[in-house]
Protein backbone atom coordinates (compact mmCIF):
# COMPACT_ATOMS: atom_id res chain seq x y z
CA UNK A 1 0.00 0.00 0.00
CA UNK A 2 2.99 2.43 1.07
CA UNK A 3 4.36 0.92 -1.76
CA UNK A 4 1.67 2.71 -4.05
CA UNK A 5 1.69 5.67 -2.61
CA UNK A 6 5.18 6.88 -3.29
CA UNK A 7 4.86 5.46 -6.85
CA UNK A 8 2.41 7.61 -7.25
CA UNK A 9 4.57 10.73 -5.98
CA UNK A 10 7.58 9.14 -8.18
CA UNK A 11 5.64 9.21 -11.09
CA UNK A 12 4.31 12.78 -10.40
CA UNK A 13 7.74 13.99 -10.02
CA UNK A 14 9.04 12.84 -13.52
CA UNK A 15 6.19 13.71 -15.32
CA UNK A 16 6.74 17.21 -13.65
CA UNK A 17 10.38 17.21 -15.86
CA UNK A 18 9.63 18.31 -19.10
CA UNK A 19 13.26 16.87 -20.20
CA UNK A 20 12.72 13.39 -18.77
CA UNK A 21 9.28 13.12 -20.59
CA UNK A 22 10.63 15.03 -24.03
CA UNK A 23 13.79 12.13 -24.00
CA UNK A 24 11.18 9.41 -24.12
CA UNK A 25 9.02 10.66 -26.07
CA UNK A 26 10.13 12.89 -28.91
CA UNK A 27 13.81 12.51 -28.99
CA UNK A 28 13.35 8.93 -30.45
CA UNK A 29 11.53 10.08 -32.92
CA UNK A 30 13.55 12.84 -34.14
CA UNK A 31 17.00 10.17 -33.95
CA UNK A 32 14.72 8.24 -36.20
CA UNK A 33 14.50 10.90 -39.06
CA UNK A 34 17.56 12.49 -38.38
CA UNK A 35 19.34 9.05 -38.72
CA UNK A 36 17.55 8.15 -41.00
CA UNK A 37 17.79 10.89 -43.45
CA UNK A 38 21.86 11.14 -43.47
CA UNK A 39 21.98 7.34 -44.32
CA UNK A 40 18.87 7.32 -46.92
CA UNK A 41 21.98 7.26 -49.61
CA UNK A 42 23.37 3.99 -48.19
CA UNK A 43 19.80 2.25 -48.51
CA UNK A 44 17.56 1.11 -50.88
CA UNK A 45 13.96 1.03 -50.44
CA UNK A 46 13.75 -2.52 -50.32
CA UNK A 47 13.19 -4.74 -48.24
CA UNK A 48 15.00 -2.23 -45.32
CA UNK A 49 15.01 1.21 -45.67
CA UNK A 50 17.40 3.28 -43.52
CA UNK A 51 14.17 4.64 -42.10
CA UNK A 52 13.21 1.24 -41.10
CA UNK A 53 17.08 0.39 -40.15
CA UNK A 54 17.50 3.15 -37.46
CA UNK A 55 13.88 2.78 -36.51
CA UNK A 56 14.46 -0.30 -34.61
CA UNK A 57 17.77 0.55 -33.82
CA UNK A 58 16.91 4.01 -32.27
CA UNK A 59 14.65 2.63 -30.20
CA UNK A 60 16.82 -0.11 -28.28
CA UNK A 61 19.37 3.40 -27.87
CA UNK A 62 16.91 5.50 -26.09
CA UNK A 63 15.30 2.38 -23.89
CA UNK A 64 18.81 1.85 -22.67
CA UNK A 65 19.33 5.63 -21.57
CA UNK A 66 16.28 5.19 -19.75
CA UNK A 67 18.88 4.46 -16.93
CA UNK A 68 19.34 8.16 -16.98
CA UNK A 69 15.72 8.49 -16.26
CA UNK A 70 16.30 6.11 -13.25
CA UNK A 71 19.07 7.99 -11.67
CA UNK A 72 17.47 11.58 -12.58
CA UNK A 73 13.62 9.96 -10.79
CA UNK A 74 15.98 9.28 -7.59
CA UNK A 75 18.46 11.48 -6.81
CA UNK A 76 18.05 15.04 -9.04
CA UNK A 77 19.00 17.56 -6.53
CA UNK A 78 15.52 18.94 -6.80
CA UNK A 79 13.60 16.02 -5.89
CA UNK A 80 16.23 14.24 -3.67
CA UNK A 81 15.48 16.27 -0.21
CA UNK A 82 11.53 15.41 -0.91
CA UNK A 83 12.39 11.58 -1.86
CA UNK A 84 14.32 11.48 1.75
CA UNK A 85 12.10 12.82 3.64
CA UNK A 86 10.11 9.59 3.44
CA UNK A 87 12.77 7.73 5.03
CA UNK A 88 11.82 8.89 8.60
CA UNK A 89 8.27 7.67 7.72
CA UNK A 90 7.57 4.25 8.86
CA UNK A 91 8.58 2.64 5.35
CA UNK A 92 10.92 0.08 4.74
CA UNK A 93 13.98 0.45 2.93
CA UNK A 94 12.82 -1.41 -0.01
CA UNK A 95 9.79 0.12 -0.64
CA UNK A 96 12.00 3.14 -1.59
CA UNK A 97 14.36 2.17 -4.36
CA UNK A 98 12.05 -1.13 -5.80
CA UNK A 99 9.08 2.48 -6.37
CA UNK A 100 11.96 4.64 -7.90
CA UNK A 101 12.66 1.69 -10.09
CA UNK A 102 9.24 1.10 -10.71
CA UNK A 103 8.42 4.63 -11.62
CA UNK A 104 10.88 4.88 -14.25
CA UNK A 105 10.08 1.42 -15.35
CA UNK A 106 6.49 2.29 -16.08
CA UNK A 107 7.52 5.30 -17.74
CA UNK A 108 9.84 3.71 -20.32
CA UNK A 109 6.61 1.23 -20.60
CA UNK A 110 4.09 3.50 -21.32
CA UNK A 111 6.08 5.55 -23.83
CA UNK A 112 7.74 2.97 -25.38
CA UNK A 113 4.39 1.49 -25.22
CA UNK A 114 2.91 3.96 -27.73
CA UNK A 115 6.28 4.68 -29.56
CA UNK A 116 6.09 1.35 -31.01
CA UNK A 117 2.87 0.94 -32.29
CA UNK A 118 3.10 4.52 -33.84
CA UNK A 119 5.83 3.55 -35.67
CA UNK A 120 4.52 0.57 -36.94
CA UNK A 121 1.13 1.96 -38.33
CA UNK A 122 1.35 5.37 -38.23
CA UNK A 123 5.04 6.23 -39.62
CA UNK A 124 4.62 2.95 -41.61
CA UNK A 125 8.15 1.84 -40.02
CA UNK A 126 8.58 -1.69 -39.68
CA UNK A 127 8.38 -3.05 -35.85
CA UNK A 128 7.46 -6.30 -36.75
CA UNK A 129 4.08 -5.91 -38.15
CA UNK A 130 1.79 -8.15 -36.08
CA UNK A 131 4.94 -9.04 -34.39
CA UNK A 132 5.38 -5.99 -32.67
CA UNK A 133 3.86 -6.86 -29.71
CA UNK A 134 6.84 -9.09 -28.67
CA UNK A 135 9.14 -5.60 -29.56
CA UNK A 136 7.50 -4.58 -27.19
CA UNK A 137 7.99 -7.15 -24.70
CA UNK A 138 11.52 -6.96 -25.22
CA UNK A 139 11.76 -3.45 -24.31
CA UNK A 140 9.85 -3.89 -21.32
CA UNK A 141 12.27 -6.12 -20.00
CA UNK A 142 15.36 -4.09 -21.24
CA UNK A 143 13.74 -1.16 -20.05
CA UNK A 144 13.11 -2.41 -16.86
CA UNK A 145 16.97 -3.82 -16.75
CA UNK A 146 17.84 -0.40 -17.35
CA UNK A 147 16.09 1.11 -14.72
CA UNK A 148 17.82 -1.21 -12.27
CA UNK A 149 20.88 -0.56 -13.79
CA UNK A 150 20.81 3.21 -12.93
CA UNK A 151 19.19 2.65 -9.50
CA UNK A 152 22.02 0.77 -8.31
CA UNK A 153 24.04 3.32 -9.58
CA UNK A 154 22.52 5.98 -7.29
CA UNK A 155 22.88 3.41 -4.27
CA UNK A 156 26.38 3.03 -4.92
CA UNK A 157 27.12 7.11 -5.56
CA UNK A 158 24.54 8.62 -3.29
CA UNK A 159 24.72 11.32 -6.07
CA UNK A 160 22.93 11.88 -8.88
CA UNK A 161 25.84 13.74 -10.86
CA UNK A 162 28.51 11.24 -9.77
CA UNK A 163 26.17 7.92 -10.72
CA UNK A 164 25.54 9.67 -13.80
CA UNK A 165 29.24 10.50 -15.16
CA UNK A 166 30.35 7.14 -13.57
CA UNK A 167 27.81 4.97 -15.13
CA UNK A 168 28.01 6.72 -18.70
CA UNK A 169 30.92 4.82 -19.25
CA UNK A 170 29.34 1.32 -19.00
CA UNK A 171 26.49 2.89 -20.51
CA UNK A 172 27.98 3.68 -23.59
CA UNK A 173 30.51 1.50 -23.68
CA UNK A 174 27.70 -1.69 -24.11
CA UNK A 175 25.33 0.52 -26.44
CA UNK A 176 28.64 1.00 -29.40
CA UNK A 177 29.61 -2.98 -28.12
CA UNK A 178 25.72 -3.60 -28.94
CA UNK A 179 26.28 -2.45 -32.26
CA UNK A 180 23.09 -0.19 -32.55
CA UNK A 181 24.63 3.16 -33.39
CA UNK A 182 26.84 1.43 -36.04
CA UNK A 183 27.73 -2.13 -37.18
CA UNK A 184 30.73 -3.43 -34.93
CA UNK A 185 30.46 -7.18 -36.92
CA UNK A 186 33.30 -6.02 -39.06
CA UNK A 187 35.63 -5.37 -36.79
CA UNK A 188 38.58 -7.61 -35.30
CA UNK A 189 37.24 -10.58 -33.57
CA UNK A 190 37.84 -9.88 -30.12
CA UNK A 191 35.65 -6.79 -30.16
CA UNK A 192 33.43 -8.96 -31.60
CA UNK A 193 33.71 -11.35 -29.10
CA UNK A 194 33.55 -8.45 -26.25
CA UNK A 195 30.12 -7.92 -27.40
CA UNK A 196 28.16 -10.85 -26.77
CA UNK A 197 29.21 -9.01 -23.01
CA UNK A 198 27.14 -6.70 -23.64
CA UNK A 199 22.86 -6.60 -22.89
CA UNK A 200 22.15 -4.11 -25.64
CA UNK A 201 23.63 -6.62 -27.65
CA UNK A 202 21.70 -9.23 -26.89
CA UNK A 203 18.96 -7.01 -27.06
CA UNK A 204 19.28 -5.63 -30.46
CA UNK A 205 19.92 -9.13 -32.45
CA UNK A 206 16.75 -10.79 -30.76
CA UNK A 207 14.72 -7.96 -32.20
CA UNK A 208 16.35 -8.43 -35.58
CA UNK A 209 15.46 -11.83 -35.02
CA UNK A 210 11.62 -11.32 -33.91
CA UNK A 211 11.05 -8.15 -36.64
CA UNK A 212 13.12 -9.62 -39.40
CA UNK A 213 13.25 -12.74 -39.62
CA UNK A 214 9.80 -13.46 -37.71
CA UNK A 215 11.53 -15.87 -35.26
CA UNK A 216 10.60 -15.93 -31.48
CA UNK A 217 13.80 -18.16 -30.73
CA UNK A 218 15.98 -16.01 -28.90
CA UNK A 219 13.33 -13.93 -27.20
CA UNK A 220 12.98 -16.43 -24.08
CA UNK A 221 16.68 -16.57 -23.38
CA UNK A 222 16.74 -12.84 -23.87
CA UNK A 223 14.20 -11.85 -21.58
CA UNK A 224 15.44 -14.50 -18.65
CA UNK A 225 18.65 -12.82 -18.59
CA UNK A 226 17.70 -9.65 -18.48
CA UNK A 227 16.04 -10.20 -15.65
CA UNK A 228 18.41 -12.36 -14.03
CA UNK A 229 20.77 -8.92 -14.13
CA UNK A 230 18.17 -6.91 -13.32
CA UNK A 231 17.66 -9.16 -9.85
CA UNK A 232 21.44 -8.97 -9.59
CA UNK A 233 21.47 -5.25 -9.65
CA UNK A 234 18.32 -4.82 -7.46
CA UNK A 235 20.39 -7.34 -4.82
CA UNK A 236 22.89 -5.02 -5.26
CA UNK A 237 20.61 -1.76 -4.20
CA UNK A 238 19.45 -3.77 -1.37
CA UNK A 239 22.48 -4.22 -0.01
CA UNK A 240 24.07 -1.30 -0.32
CA UNK A 241 20.71 1.01 -0.09
CA UNK A 242 20.84 2.70 3.17
CA UNK A 243 18.21 5.65 3.66
CA UNK A 244 19.96 6.62 6.90
CA UNK A 245 23.02 7.57 4.84
CA UNK A 246 20.86 10.92 3.00
CA UNK A 247 19.28 11.86 6.09
CA UNK B 1 37.81 38.64 -12.28
CA UNK B 2 41.26 36.81 -11.82
CA UNK B 3 39.40 36.13 -8.30
CA UNK B 4 36.58 34.41 -9.69
CA UNK B 5 38.86 32.68 -12.30
CA UNK B 6 40.98 31.03 -9.63
CA UNK B 7 37.68 30.50 -7.51
CA UNK B 8 36.32 28.69 -9.52
CA UNK B 9 38.87 26.37 -10.10
CA UNK B 10 38.75 26.07 -6.41
CA UNK B 11 35.94 24.61 -6.80
CA UNK B 12 35.90 22.56 -9.18
CA UNK B 13 38.02 20.41 -7.34
CA UNK B 14 35.34 18.81 -5.59
CA UNK B 15 33.14 18.22 -8.22
CA UNK B 16 34.83 14.97 -8.63
CA UNK B 17 32.52 13.22 -11.15
CA UNK B 18 33.02 16.58 -13.28
CA UNK B 19 36.79 15.89 -13.74
CA UNK B 20 36.61 12.56 -13.40
CA UNK B 21 34.82 12.99 -17.04
CA UNK B 22 36.89 15.89 -18.45
CA UNK B 23 40.45 13.91 -17.05
CA UNK B 24 39.60 10.36 -17.52
CA UNK B 25 36.45 9.72 -19.69
CA UNK B 26 37.28 12.21 -22.23
CA UNK B 27 40.91 11.09 -22.96
CA UNK B 28 39.36 7.63 -23.32
CA UNK B 29 36.87 8.14 -25.66
CA UNK B 30 39.20 10.15 -27.99
CA UNK B 31 41.45 7.33 -27.70
CA UNK B 32 38.44 5.16 -29.23
CA UNK B 33 37.82 7.45 -31.83
CA UNK B 34 41.52 7.19 -33.11
CA UNK B 35 41.62 3.66 -32.38
CA UNK B 36 38.63 2.98 -34.49
CA UNK B 37 39.32 5.51 -37.18
CA UNK B 38 42.74 4.06 -37.59
CA UNK B 39 41.46 0.40 -37.59
CA UNK B 40 40.75 -1.29 -41.12
CA UNK B 41 37.62 -3.66 -40.95
CA UNK B 42 37.63 -6.43 -42.86
CA UNK B 43 35.87 -6.47 -45.99
CA UNK B 44 31.73 -6.69 -46.79
CA UNK B 45 30.72 -9.77 -47.69
CA UNK B 46 28.70 -10.69 -50.76
CA UNK B 47 26.84 -14.25 -50.08
CA UNK B 48 26.47 -16.24 -53.38
CA UNK B 49 24.07 -18.87 -53.46
CA UNK B 50 25.54 -22.57 -53.46
CA UNK B 51 27.82 -21.82 -57.16
CA UNK B 52 31.55 -21.81 -57.09
CA UNK B 53 32.88 -18.40 -57.35
CA UNK B 54 33.95 -17.14 -60.37
CA UNK B 55 37.74 -17.11 -60.38
CA UNK B 56 38.53 -14.03 -62.65
CA UNK B 57 36.57 -11.87 -60.22
CA UNK B 58 39.25 -8.84 -58.43
CA UNK B 59 37.67 -6.58 -56.40
CA UNK B 60 39.13 -4.78 -53.34
CA UNK B 61 36.28 -3.99 -52.31
CA UNK B 62 34.21 -6.66 -51.32
CA UNK B 63 34.98 -10.57 -50.28
CA UNK B 64 32.84 -13.06 -51.62
CA UNK B 65 31.53 -16.16 -50.24
CA UNK B 66 29.68 -19.48 -50.53
CA UNK B 67 26.95 -20.37 -49.17
CA UNK B 68 24.19 -23.38 -48.43
CA UNK B 69 21.19 -21.32 -48.45
CA UNK B 70 19.63 -17.59 -48.42
CA UNK B 71 20.90 -16.11 -45.26
CA UNK B 72 18.03 -14.76 -42.46
CA UNK B 73 17.25 -10.72 -43.10
CA UNK B 74 18.91 -10.14 -40.00
CA UNK B 75 22.09 -11.22 -41.14
CA UNK B 76 22.09 -8.15 -43.13
CA UNK B 77 20.94 -5.80 -40.59
CA UNK B 78 23.76 -7.31 -38.19
CA UNK B 79 26.67 -6.56 -41.07
CA UNK B 80 27.45 -10.48 -41.41
CA UNK B 81 26.72 -9.87 -45.32
CA UNK B 82 26.24 -7.16 -47.43
CA UNK B 83 24.36 -8.53 -49.92
CA UNK B 84 23.27 -11.81 -50.97
CA UNK B 85 22.98 -13.12 -55.25
CA UNK B 86 21.63 -15.76 -56.63
CA UNK B 87 22.81 -16.96 -60.14
CA UNK B 88 19.47 -16.77 -62.99
CA UNK B 89 19.36 -19.41 -65.47
CA UNK B 90 20.27 -16.24 -67.96
CA UNK B 91 23.59 -16.21 -66.63
CA UNK B 92 22.42 -12.51 -64.56
CA UNK B 93 22.22 -12.49 -60.89
CA UNK B 94 19.23 -11.71 -58.65
CA UNK B 95 20.78 -9.97 -55.51
CA UNK B 96 19.25 -8.82 -52.19
CA UNK B 97 20.51 -5.94 -50.62
CA UNK B 98 20.42 -2.91 -48.01
CA UNK B 99 22.27 -1.15 -49.91
CA UNK B 100 21.10 1.62 -52.46
CA UNK B 101 20.67 1.44 -56.03
CA UNK B 102 23.60 2.23 -57.39
CA UNK B 103 25.83 -0.36 -55.18
CA UNK B 104 23.28 -2.85 -56.71
CA UNK B 105 24.48 -2.20 -59.64
CA UNK B 106 27.78 -2.15 -58.93
CA UNK B 107 27.71 -5.73 -57.16
CA UNK B 108 25.59 -6.75 -60.26
CA UNK B 109 28.87 -6.18 -62.87
CA UNK B 110 31.33 -7.29 -60.72
CA UNK B 111 29.25 -10.62 -60.13
CA UNK B 112 28.26 -10.56 -64.38
CA UNK B 113 31.95 -9.01 -66.04
CA UNK B 114 34.47 -9.36 -62.88
CA UNK B 115 35.19 -6.22 -61.59
CA UNK B 116 33.55 -3.31 -60.08
CA UNK B 117 32.53 -0.05 -62.41
CA UNK B 118 35.56 2.51 -62.90
CA UNK B 119 34.32 4.93 -60.42
CA UNK B 120 32.34 2.68 -57.98
CA UNK B 121 33.45 3.64 -54.62
CA UNK B 122 31.69 1.56 -51.83
CA UNK B 123 30.80 2.95 -48.31
CA UNK B 124 34.22 2.25 -46.67
CA UNK B 125 36.40 3.20 -49.42
CA UNK B 126 33.98 6.84 -49.17
CA UNK B 127 35.05 7.15 -45.18
CA UNK B 128 38.35 6.41 -46.08
CA UNK B 129 38.43 8.83 -48.60
CA UNK B 130 37.16 11.31 -46.31
CA UNK B 131 40.33 11.40 -44.07
CA UNK B 132 41.13 10.04 -40.57
CA UNK B 133 41.91 13.30 -39.55
CA UNK B 134 37.77 14.46 -40.61
CA UNK B 135 36.55 11.48 -39.38
CA UNK B 136 38.53 11.46 -35.69
CA UNK B 137 37.58 15.83 -35.34
CA UNK B 138 34.10 14.85 -36.39
CA UNK B 139 33.34 12.26 -33.30
CA UNK B 140 35.59 15.11 -31.08
CA UNK B 141 33.38 17.86 -32.11
CA UNK B 142 30.30 16.29 -30.62
CA UNK B 143 32.41 15.02 -27.15
CA UNK B 144 33.25 18.47 -26.86
CA UNK B 145 29.96 20.42 -27.48
CA UNK B 146 28.09 17.89 -24.76
CA UNK B 147 31.65 18.02 -22.50
CA UNK B 148 31.49 22.27 -22.85
CA UNK B 149 27.59 22.24 -21.00
CA UNK B 150 29.40 20.02 -18.25
CA UNK B 151 31.97 22.20 -17.62
CA UNK B 152 29.90 25.60 -17.00
CA UNK B 153 28.08 23.50 -14.15
CA UNK B 154 29.60 26.07 -11.71
CA UNK B 155 27.40 29.28 -13.06
CA UNK B 156 23.86 27.04 -12.64
CA UNK B 157 25.11 26.02 -9.11
CA UNK B 158 25.29 29.42 -8.45
CA UNK B 159 22.65 30.92 -9.53
CA UNK B 160 20.42 28.16 -7.42
CA UNK B 161 22.34 28.53 -4.10
CA UNK B 162 22.16 31.59 -4.23
CA UNK B 163 26.17 32.25 -4.88
CA UNK B 164 25.31 34.57 -7.77
CA UNK B 165 23.30 36.83 -6.08
CA UNK B 166 25.91 37.72 -4.00
CA UNK B 167 28.55 37.60 -6.45
CA UNK B 168 26.69 40.28 -7.83
CA UNK B 169 26.06 42.39 -5.07
CA UNK B 170 29.85 42.66 -5.02
CA UNK B 171 32.08 45.01 -6.80
CA UNK B 172 31.93 42.65 -10.23
CA UNK B 173 29.46 42.76 -12.88
CA UNK B 174 28.04 40.27 -14.96
CA UNK B 175 30.29 40.66 -17.59
CA UNK B 176 33.10 40.12 -15.47
CA UNK B 177 31.65 37.08 -14.04
CA UNK B 178 30.40 35.49 -17.54
CA UNK B 179 33.61 35.94 -18.39
CA UNK B 180 35.38 34.29 -15.38
CA UNK B 181 32.86 31.64 -16.61
CA UNK B 182 34.16 31.99 -20.33
CA UNK B 183 37.40 31.43 -19.80
CA UNK B 184 37.01 29.04 -17.33
CA UNK B 185 35.23 26.70 -19.27
CA UNK B 186 37.54 27.51 -22.23
CA UNK B 187 40.79 26.27 -20.44
CA UNK B 188 38.76 22.96 -19.24
CA UNK B 189 37.63 21.77 -22.40
CA UNK B 190 40.70 22.70 -24.20
CA UNK B 191 43.43 20.82 -22.01
CA UNK B 192 42.26 17.65 -21.77
CA UNK B 193 41.07 17.54 -25.15
CA UNK B 194 44.15 18.54 -26.81
CA UNK B 195 46.39 17.09 -24.53
CA UNK B 196 45.39 13.32 -25.63
CA UNK B 197 45.72 14.15 -28.96
CA UNK B 198 49.17 15.24 -28.46
CA UNK B 199 50.28 12.50 -26.36
CA UNK B 200 48.83 9.80 -28.75
CA UNK B 201 50.67 11.95 -31.63
CA UNK B 202 53.73 12.75 -30.41
CA UNK B 203 54.89 9.68 -28.24
CA UNK B 204 53.15 6.69 -29.81
CA UNK B 205 53.34 8.34 -33.43
CA UNK B 206 49.63 7.46 -34.43
CA UNK B 207 48.66 8.98 -37.88
CA UNK B 208 45.83 11.38 -37.08
CA UNK B 209 45.94 13.54 -40.17
CA UNK B 210 46.83 16.46 -38.99
CA UNK B 211 50.47 18.45 -38.18
CA UNK B 212 50.33 19.54 -33.98
CA UNK B 213 50.07 22.85 -35.06
CA UNK B 214 46.93 22.24 -37.18
CA UNK B 215 45.24 20.55 -34.27
CA UNK B 216 46.04 22.98 -32.05
CA UNK B 217 44.31 25.84 -34.17
CA UNK B 218 41.48 23.88 -35.12
CA UNK B 219 40.37 22.77 -31.65
CA UNK B 220 41.17 26.34 -30.10
CA UNK B 221 38.31 27.35 -32.77
CA UNK B 222 36.28 24.36 -31.62
CA UNK B 223 36.35 25.11 -28.19
CA UNK B 224 35.65 28.69 -28.63
CA UNK B 225 32.17 28.16 -30.39
CA UNK B 226 31.48 24.91 -27.51
CA UNK B 227 32.18 27.37 -24.79
CA UNK B 228 29.66 30.05 -25.86
CA UNK B 229 27.73 27.32 -26.71
CA UNK B 230 27.54 26.23 -23.24
CA UNK B 231 27.20 29.40 -22.04
CA UNK B 232 23.96 30.65 -23.92
CA UNK B 233 22.47 26.95 -23.22
CA UNK B 234 23.59 27.43 -19.33
CA UNK B 235 21.71 30.69 -19.01
CA UNK B 236 18.64 29.72 -20.68
CA UNK B 237 17.43 26.61 -19.19
CA UNK B 238 17.45 26.02 -15.40
CA UNK B 239 17.46 22.54 -15.01
CA UNK B 240 18.51 19.38 -16.80
CA UNK B 241 21.06 21.02 -18.83
CA UNK B 242 23.29 18.61 -19.51
CA UNK B 243 20.03 16.55 -21.25
CA UNK B 244 18.94 19.43 -22.85
CA UNK B 245 22.49 20.06 -24.26
CA UNK B 246 23.62 16.44 -25.39
CA UNK B 247 20.26 15.96 -27.40
CA UNK B 248 21.15 19.22 -28.98
CA UNK B 249 24.43 18.78 -29.91
CA UNK B 250 24.07 15.15 -31.03
CA UNK B 251 21.26 16.12 -33.37
CA UNK B 252 22.96 18.74 -35.01
CA UNK B 253 26.35 17.30 -35.66
CA UNK B 254 24.91 14.63 -37.37
CA UNK B 255 22.72 16.63 -39.63
CA UNK B 256 26.26 19.08 -40.17
CA UNK B 257 28.16 15.31 -41.46
CA UNK B 258 30.19 15.31 -38.20
CA UNK B 259 29.98 11.32 -38.74
CA UNK B 260 29.03 10.59 -42.36
CA UNK B 261 29.06 13.13 -45.45
CA UNK B 262 25.59 14.17 -46.55
CA UNK B 263 24.61 14.87 -49.68
CA UNK B 264 21.17 16.13 -50.05
CA UNK B 265 18.96 17.38 -53.48
CA UNK B 266 16.62 18.96 -51.14
CA UNK B 267 17.32 23.07 -50.81
CA UNK B 268 15.35 23.85 -47.84
CA UNK B 269 16.96 20.83 -45.82
CA UNK B 270 20.90 21.93 -47.62
CA UNK B 271 20.21 25.46 -46.32
CA UNK B 272 19.38 23.72 -42.72
CA UNK B 273 22.15 22.20 -43.05
CA UNK B 274 24.48 24.75 -44.18
CA UNK B 275 23.18 27.22 -41.47
CA UNK B 276 24.87 24.89 -38.50
CA UNK B 277 27.99 25.99 -38.22
CA UNK B 278 29.46 22.14 -37.38
CA UNK B 279 29.07 22.44 -41.26
CA UNK B 280 31.43 25.09 -41.60
CA UNK B 281 33.78 23.20 -39.54
CA UNK B 282 34.03 19.93 -40.40
CA UNK B 283 34.37 21.77 -44.18
CA UNK B 284 37.27 23.67 -42.77
CA UNK B 285 38.83 20.52 -41.11
CA UNK B 286 38.56 18.43 -44.53
CA UNK B 287 39.85 20.96 -46.50
CA UNK B 288 42.84 21.53 -44.15
CA UNK B 289 43.81 17.90 -43.68
CA UNK B 290 43.64 17.88 -47.57
CA UNK B 291 46.10 20.46 -47.95
CA UNK B 292 44.37 23.65 -48.36
CA UNK B 293 44.96 26.86 -46.21
CA UNK B 294 43.10 28.47 -43.48
CA UNK B 295 42.62 31.47 -46.33
CA UNK B 296 40.37 30.03 -48.47
CA UNK B 297 37.82 29.36 -45.30
CA UNK B 298 38.25 32.66 -44.19
CA UNK B 299 34.13 32.93 -44.49
CA UNK B 300 33.32 30.15 -42.61
CA UNK B 301 36.03 30.42 -40.01
CA UNK B 302 34.39 34.13 -39.52
CA UNK B 303 30.70 32.23 -39.62
CA UNK B 304 32.10 30.28 -37.08
CA UNK B 305 33.40 33.24 -34.49
CA UNK B 306 30.30 35.19 -35.29
CA UNK B 307 28.19 32.73 -33.89
CA UNK B 308 30.12 32.08 -31.05
CA UNK B 309 29.29 35.62 -30.37
CA UNK B 310 25.69 35.69 -31.06
CA UNK B 311 25.53 32.71 -28.33
CA UNK B 312 27.82 35.03 -25.97
CA UNK B 313 25.66 38.20 -26.62
CA UNK B 314 22.77 36.41 -25.90
CA UNK B 315 23.26 34.72 -22.87
CA UNK B 316 24.87 38.26 -21.55
CA UNK B 317 22.08 39.91 -22.56
CA UNK B 318 19.39 37.52 -21.36
CA UNK B 319 21.11 37.15 -17.84
CA UNK B 320 21.24 41.00 -17.65
CA UNK B 321 17.60 41.31 -18.41
CA UNK B 322 16.58 38.10 -15.86
CA UNK B 323 19.15 39.78 -13.43
CA UNK B 324 16.84 43.17 -13.67
CA UNK B 325 13.92 41.52 -13.29
CA UNK B 326 15.18 40.34 -10.04
CA UNK B 327 14.82 36.47 -10.94
CA UNK B 328 17.91 35.75 -9.11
Amino acid sequence: MNLLRILRQDLGNIIHNPSLIFSNTILPLILIGVMGFVTKGGFGTEPVSSFDYYGVNMMIFSVSMIAITATNAFMEERVKRGNFRIAYAPVSKQEIYLSKILSSYLLSAICYGVLVPVCQYVLRLNMGGSNFIYFVLLLNVFGFCGCCFGTMFCCIFKNEEQANSIMQIPLFLSIILGGVIFQIHRFDSFLNRLSWLSPVKWAADCSYQIIYDNDLHLLYPVMIGLLVLSFFFIGVCHILFKPEDYI
Amino acid sequence: MSILLKNNFERIKHHKSVLFIACIVMPVFICAAIYISNHSTSHEVIAILNSDIPADISCEQYTLMSVEQQPPLSAFINGTYAAFAKKRTDGTYSIITLKGKQDKEAIQSLLTTGRLPADYRGDDLKRKERGIGTNILGFITMLVLMQGVALTTLYPEDRSNGTFRRILSAPCNENQYLAAQFIFTLICIYAPTFAPIAIIHALFGVEIGFSIADIAVLLLLLTVFATAFALFIATVFDRNTNLIATGISVVTCIIAGCFIEISTNNPVLAAICKMIPQTEFMELVHGIEFGKNYFQFRYGIAYILLCSLFFVAMGISIAKRRILEGEY
